[in-house]
């Protein structure tokens, strides 16, 4: 439609377009209205001209046919064609935002239908950058972000003594620290212990017997988590103390699964470890305090008489009071803990255990523990992700901007200004990014069900993680904000588009544009550079998975069955007895057709939980004062060593007769021997541990007790009866066979019945699955890494591949000149692919550069590697080199195969 | 023209009578905006006057019904115009609209020429 202003006459149009202004009509029918109204007054001022009127007079007396108050948009209004929803001009503007933006999005509708092939890659692009995004963040916002669900969870801390062995840590309350605690505290509303650990108790009677993970809390802990069951009633401080009567809550799995959700249940005894306890509550299905697996919750009781010093096994949680703030606590911890002295605690402890300081931390930070770091960090590698697939979007967005040239011009041509201009487009870019971010949910839902499945030990509250409202706000929030970002670019060049020089120039040139192409070098390069990036930090962590797959537990794991029994105290009522017992089991086990050896042990290695008892060693006295050293120490069983493939440096290993002649024996790990007798031998030391004074027999290779990525510590073993009447309940045995070990499961549970039927057998896993839980939290940053750092690569080298393309169809006349003119083919191939090699290359370099300095982040992940390992730095630019050449091949090739004829025919 | 006349002028636009004048006027041969104001300002020896801002409604909205047509005439070196004329349909009215008019005017007179004889 030509402008009526070019048209001769006067320009009315502008006296008469603002009166139709507020109608709805299509830009076609307003500017035909404009057309003949400006006529009709034209014709008007002519008349009066002619009749002597001077001009502006004349002007007037013209304009006055419309009158105050715009009649003509007021009888106008009822006119259907005032009705219809205007068709799209687009960049033109109506003079309303809400009705621009909506004309804005018909159009972008419009123009992305038009090109799927576009629609869909730069969907799909988004789709796993907003996808994966989507599900760390739900990840995050389950794991870190989510409150507790406990009323006024803010309140709620963990409180610990710190330790000179672990002091970022907080140390478990003796019995008699606890009540010092308790009774002295001035910070806490309410104070209340548990056992960090669940304790697996067998629950029988009712059906087959089952070993359930049994929670021990004092009636005080429910009060500070403010929890109440869901039936029936929490216990009592009096069934909380000492000798106090025998309750129990459930869990309501348990309750649903074991007792068919049956009320009446509550007051009815259940036999649990052998004894009887009354059902008092129900725990509601979202209780999960101190751990997820915790079936069944029985008072802690808690002998504030203990002498029990050095026994430090209570978590302690507490209420602030209100207004008390962490500092204020800490101050009052570790005031109290000053004091320790008052309940007895020897002087000595002070020197070799307290560091004098106290940990106060949120609850919620507590469990979340070093979890954190590896989610963070992997969110941030999805970020990167994200920011690829976003460059990769807008260069896909700039090559198009490109042909859309003339549109533009043409929309500014026509009066569409240039910050509508802009809003169109950005409009474009927020709706992809949400379509992108719609399928993004898709994946992210997907992803998670994966995670959740694999579920690497080690991240908390990993069972609550899904898709919830936060996740869905996140994801909204992102993909506005990667479209503005990806969008911005691309419509800011747009809207610079000079009209005429488009207009102009409709053929493509290579000569234009020249800050184009800067534009996006510029952002394939940030491409390679994230890319980069996120390549060495995979490379990384598969360094480090690999340098903690390669330590030598100290055992060999492949064929070894594990799984945990606990023996019923009441059944078995002194040591002796269940020492016996193992010794039938062990029996009964070897006597299985496909199995080596069986033996056991109390605490698996790499399972945590650590016992450290100090020890006395005769030929190296603690000097005055000092603490003395501090052991691993753990009993096992005849065959432990033998099935584990533990080597015996020197000596022998247990026999029957240690246990059941109670002989004062002891088996020290190398690093022990190494320690204290480097040249001679061991055999025959003494070495006190508490009343137990016992003489080395042997020397046992080193095993990793508590993680494979700290050093082995120093062992020794006990067999699981001595002469001071100690003794074990629960063992994990290990039995080593002959073919797969989980294929004899069945037989060996059918053994265990044999010989005790109300034996559960709990735990059940290959020391494989063991091995590989420990080093989970490696192997799952590892993994996401990997397919993070894939999905960069691949990103990077499509968006090296796209501005290659495109700048071979750009350059194919000048191409086709060079090779008129004697320009060999493989000339031109060198050409554009060193084109390649340049954008990968400076990529590359960036990349380096904030690899390096990301380094430090990284480190507490990395095992056996250094930030700036050369092996992965030389592997990635290896990868990165040969990604750049295949993608960089394609268009090279086909800018060598142009056929010069052609070439020039075209341009 | 006063303004009580300006009103009572846009009541009978609303009311439709005003689409006689128009109708009529288009009936002889088509004609363009202006030339429609001019005639019924001249012929009602400038009682009657339509301004600008109704009278192309009323156009638009008896085009929408379908009564008249207007096309677009384009002349060198002028703008174009757009001239109405009436169809198959506006005749049909008009004829019905002139016999409503003649019996109304007829009764009117009946009344009132009573009372002036």
């Amino acid at each position: 439609m030509p402008d009526p202003s070019t048209r001769p006459g006067r320009d009315w149009a502008r006296h008469v377009r603002p009166r139709l202004s507020s109608l709805r009509l299509s830009p076609t029918r307003e500017n035909e209205i404009v057309d003949e109204l400006s006529q009709h007054l034209e014709d008007r001022w002519r008349e009066l001209v002619a009749g002597g009127a001077p001009e502006d007079e004349a002007t007037r007396l013209a304009l006055a046919g419309f009158r105050e108050g715009n009649l003509l948009a007021k009888y106008m209004a009822p006119l259907q064609q005032a009705q219809t929803l205007a068709r799209i001009t687009p960049g033109a503007t109506t003079g309303h935002a809400l009705r621009d933006v909506w004309q804005d999005l018909r159009y972008t509708t419009r123009v992305l239908r038009k090109q799927p092939a576009f629609t869909v890659a730069a969907v799909l692009t988004l789709a796993l950058g907003i996808g994966a995004t989507t599900a760390i963040f739900s990840v995050v916002e389950g794991v870190l972000l989510r409150p507790l669900p406990y009323p006024d969870e803010g309140r709620i801390v963990r409180v610990g003594a710190t330790n000179r062995a672990s002091s970022d840590s907080a140390m478990p309350f003796s019995p008699r620290g606890y009540w010092h605690f308790v009774n002295n505290t001035r910070s806490f509303q309410k104070f209340g212990g548990y056992l960090p650990q669940a304790v697996p108790y067998p629950l029988t009677g009712d059906g087959p017997p089952l070993q359930i993970n049994t929670g021990l809390i004092t009636s005080s802990a429910f009060d500070v988590l403010g929890v109440f069951p869901e039936r029936g009633r929490l216990p009592t401080p009096e069934e909380s103390a000492p000798r106090g009567p025998s309750v129990v809550l459930l869990s309501h799995e348990l309750w649903a699964s074991r007792f068919g959700a049956d009320p009446s249940i509550l007051g009815k005894l259940i036999d649990l470890n052998g004894t009887r306890q009354e059902v008092i509550g129900i725990m509601p299905a979202s209780f999960d305090f101190p751990t997820p697996e915790v079936d069944a919750w029985i008072p802690f009781q808690l002998d504030p008489t203990s002498q029990l010093f050095g026994a430090h096994f209570i978590g302690a949680i507490a209420r602030l009071k209100p207004g008390v703030t962490i500092e204020a606590a800490t101050d009052d911890a570790r005031n109290l803990i000053a004091r320790f002295g008052e309940v007895g605690y020897p002087a000595s402890w002070f020197k070799g255990v307290f560091t004098g300081d106290a940990i106060v931390r949120p609850l919620r930070e507590a469990i979340v523990g070093n979890a954190r770091q590896p989610l963070l960090i992997v969110f941030g590698t999805v970020g990167f992700v994200l920011l690829i697939a976003c460059s990769n979007v807008a260069n896909l967005l700039l090559v198009r901007a490109e042909g859309r040239r003339q549109e533009h011009a043409v929309r500014v041509a026509l009066g569409s200004g240039r910050a509508r201009l802009v809003r169109q487009m950005l409009v474009e870019s927020v709706v992809l990014a949400l379509m992108g971010g719609a399928a993004g949910v898709l994946l992210a839902y997907a992803g998670i069900r994966a995670l959740v499945l694999v579920g690497p030990v080690g991240i908390p509250r990993l069972d609550d993680i899904g898709i919830n409202g936060a996740a869905l706000a996140f994801t909204a929030v992102v993909s506005v904000l990667a479209g503005a970002l990806f969008g911005v670019l691309p419509a800011l060049r747009a809207s610079s588009t000079r009209v005429t020089t488009a207009l102009r120039d409709s053929s493509r040139s290579a000569t234009v544009g020249r800050a184009r192409h800067r534009t996006r070098n510029a952002l394939v390069m940030t491409q390679v550079a994230l890319a980069f990036v996120l390549v060495i930090g995979s490379g990384l962590m598969v360094r480090s998975f690999q340098a903690l797959r390669s330590v030598d537990p100290g055992f060999s794991a492949g064929g070894v069955l594990t799984f945990e029994v606990r023996p019923l105290p009441t059944k078995y009522v002194n040591a002796e007895a269940v020492a016996q017992f193992y010794d039938r089991l062990i029996e009964r086990l070897e006597a299985i057709p496909g199995v080596i050896r069986a033996g056991g042990i109390v605490t698996l290695p790499l399972t945590g939980s650590a016992n450290n008892l100090a020890a006395l060693i005769e030929e190296f006295p603690p000097a005055e004062g000092a603490f003395p050293p501090v052991f691993e120490v753990r009993r096992a069983m005849p065959g432990y060593f033998e099935a584990m493939h533990i080597p015996v440096v020197e000596g022998r290993t247990f026999t029957p007769d240690d246990h059941t002649r109670r002989l004062p024996s002891v088996i020290i790990s190398n690093s022990v021997k190494a320690r204290y007798w480097p040249d001679t031998s061991a055999l025959g030391k003494r070495i006190d541990i508490g009343k137990i004074s016992a003489r080395v027999v042997g020397v046992v290779g080193d095993v990793h007790g508590a993680s494979l990525d700290v050093a082995a510590e120093q062992f020794l073993y006990l067999p699981i009866l001595d002469a001071t009447g100690g003794g074990v309940q629960a063992m994990t045995m290990t039995v080593r066979t002959a073919s797969e070990p989980l294929s004899l499961v069945s037989t060996i549970r059918s053994a265990i019945a044999e010989v005790d039927s109300d034996l559960p057998m709990a735990k059940v896993q290959s020391m494989e699955r063991v091995l590989g839980d420990s080093i989970s939290r490696t192997s799952f940053t590892m993994s996401v890494l990997v397919i993070a750092a894939l999905i960069a690569l691949f990103l990077g080298a499509v968006g090296i591949y796209g501005v290659l393309s495109y700048v071979v169809s750009l350059r194919t006349p000048e191409i086709g000149t060079r090779l008129a003119l004697g320009a060999s083919p493989g000339a031109v191939l060198r050409m554009v692919l060193s084109q390649g090699m340049r954008l990968a290359g400076v990529g590359a370099l960036m990349g380096l550069v904030v690899a390096i300095a990301l380094g430090r982040v990284m480190v507490a992940l990395l095992y056996g590697v250094s930030p700036v390992d050369p092996v992965t730095l030389v592997a990635t630019s290896a990868v990165f080199l040969a990604v750049a050449v295949l993608a960089s091949l394609l268009p090279a090739a086909r800018a060598a195969g142009i056929a010069p004829v052609d070439a020039l025919r075209a341009s | 023209m006063s303004d009580i006349n300006t009103r009572a002028l846009d009541r009978e636009l609303k009311r439709g009578s005003a689409e006689l004048l128009i109708l009529s006027l288009l009936d002889a041969r088509p004609r363009h905006g202006y030339d429609l104001s001019k005639l019924i300002e001249t012929r009602s020896g400038g009682e009657l006057k339509f301004h600008i801002d109704s009278l192309y409604p009323l156009l638009y909205r008896l085009e929408e019904r379908g009564w008249i047509k207007g096309t677009w005439v384009e002349k060198p070196d002028e703008r174009r115009r757009r001239f109405y004329k009436l169809t198959p349909e506006g005749r049909r009215v008009l004829a019905q609209q002139r016999k409503t008019w003649e019996a109304f005017v007829k009764a009117v007179r009946r009344v009132t020429g009573d009372e002036h004889a």
